[in-house]
């Protein structure tokens, strides 16, 4: 190493660690070592540094600073706090807020009863059943008449009934003299429920018929449950519940 | 927030005697140390979530000081520094002997000096900032860092050493050769540093 070269390096040593890498110092050393001059050069440049090390670290820090940043750190500590109970309140707001638009929501479009139009659609079936039979098939975009001649004076009611997992739409009527109705039933063929498993079928005191005419009656199926009762050997079995003289099987 | 509370006043009861060293010598004023002192805090706390090493803190915190600093003399455009060209012949080396330096002189030599100089000088003397560390502060080639420590070093002496006492061999030390021929590359390859 060169005098030029280690006057440099003595510039860029320092006390602590061997930032300059170890091959550095250990050529400067061997230089220093050496000669005499910039031996003395690096006494001189040692106390230097000390010197201005300990100028550098003799400043005096005023006595109330600490103090002022502890209050800067509480006021931002309060700062953080204000926040956090801001933060928390807009969301409770807002939580608040949706709740809210939701129950509105949900109170504006629940259901209404009413008693009178209750009692409206009662008279309607006792003065004009007829007429609420098409309605209701209409409301539900079935065909606007029923499979067989039903006497609207006997219906008791249209509705729907959950029936194997499916709500089934179903208008009743009563039988005439006693116990006994006529439940039909009517299922659309869109697809959304399995229709392979009607079929005509008997019990001890009830039966089903079938009625699936897809060019008479586009788009749905009829299940009529009905109890048996005594009819003439050619009688259609509902003969019971059918307007008077309407008692020829139609299918 | 009891623990943000303990660890805000940990965080100041670690630095800011540091950190107000610092600023004092940045800028030569008491009162202006103070308030950089004060917004360096300030700054700290509301990006204390910024700070991924806890044991990075002093030099996160100096380097907020620096940023704020230069924002200020930016705007203020008011240091003068001298060209570091103006270093002169430096003092004849003398007999070693103890050196006191007058901490008012030292930091007049320090005002006169351009900030890129300043800031270098001031963190080698802290002592507990490494030519690494100086150099992501103020985000330079660690060789640059070196090569302005050196230049600034020198100028220091030429200010606080007197004539005739103590001082480097007049021969060479002020004249600076390039930047690629005054740093050899073998010292920073042993440390794994890039020299530009």
């Amino acid at each position: 190493m060169e005098c030029r070269d280690a006057q440099f390096y003595l510039r860029l040593r320092r006390h602590t660690g061997d930032e300059l890498g170890t091959d550095v110092l250990a050529d400067l050393n061997r230089h220093l070592g050496g000669c005499a001059a910039c031996a003395a050069d690096a006494r001189v440049a040692d106390s230097f540094d000390r010197a201005v090390a300990a100028a550098v670290g003799n400043v005096p820090v005023p006595s109330g600073l600490r103090d002022r940043l502890f209050a800067e750190a509480s006021a931002f500590r309060g700062g953080v706090i204000r926040r956090q109970v801001y933060r928390v309140s807009a969301v409770a707001a807002s939580v608040l807020l949706a709740m809210g638009i939701g129950f509105g929501a949900f109170f504006a479009t629940r259901p209404k009863i009413d008693t009178n139009l209750m009692v409206m659609a009662a008279d309607q079936q006792i003065q004009d059943p007829e007429t609420l039979i098409q309605q209701w098939l209409a409301y539900h975009r079935f065909p606007d008449r029923l499979p067989e001649s039903f006497n609207p004076e006997l219906l008791m009611s249209l509705g729907s009934e959950r029936l194997q997992g499916a709500d089934v739409p179903v208008a009743v009527f009563r039988h005439p003299d006693g116990p006994g109705f006529a439940k039909v039933y009517i299922f659309a063929t869109d697809g959304t429920v399995n229709l392979d498993g009607l079929r005509v079928a008997n019990a001890s005191h009830t039966m089903a018929q079938v009625i699936a005419d897809p060019r008479q009656y586009r788009g749905v199926k009829y299940v009529i449950i009905h109890t048996v009762h005594p009819v003439g050997p050619h009688d259609n079995p509902l003969k019971p519940f059918l307007r008077p003289g309407r008692d020829v099987a139609s299918s | 927030m009891a623990s943000v509370a303990g660890g805000l006043h940990a965080l100041i009861d670690a630095h800011y005697e540091a950190l107000y060293r610092y600023a004092y010598h940045l800028t030569g004023s008491a009162a202006d140390a103070e308030d950089l002192t004060q917004e360096t805090f300030g700054k700290a706390f509301a990006r204390l979530n910024q700070l991924r090493e806890p044991e990075r803190a002093k030099a996160w915190l100096f380097s907020i000081l620096r940023n704020l600093y230069l924002h200020k003399i930016r705007d203020e455009k008011r240091h003068r520094s001298v060209p570091l060209d103006a270093v002169g012949d430096l003092p004849a080396r003398t007999e070693e002997e103890s050196l006191d330096i007058d901490p008012a002189k030292l930091q007049q030599a320090l005002d006169e000096l351009d900030e890129g100089f300043r800031t270098p000088l001031i963190l080698f003397y802290f002592e507990d900032f490494s030519y690494r560390d100086i150099a992501e502060q103020m985000e330079l080639p660690i060789g640059t860092v070196m090569s302005r420590l050196a230049r600034a070093k020198a100028y220091l002496r030429t200010k606080l050493v007197p004539p005739g006492s103590n001082g480097y061999a007049a021969a060479g030390i002020h004249e600076m050769p390039d930047k690629q021929q005054e740093i050899p590359d073998a010292g920073f390859r042993t440390q794994g540093n890039k020299v530009t």
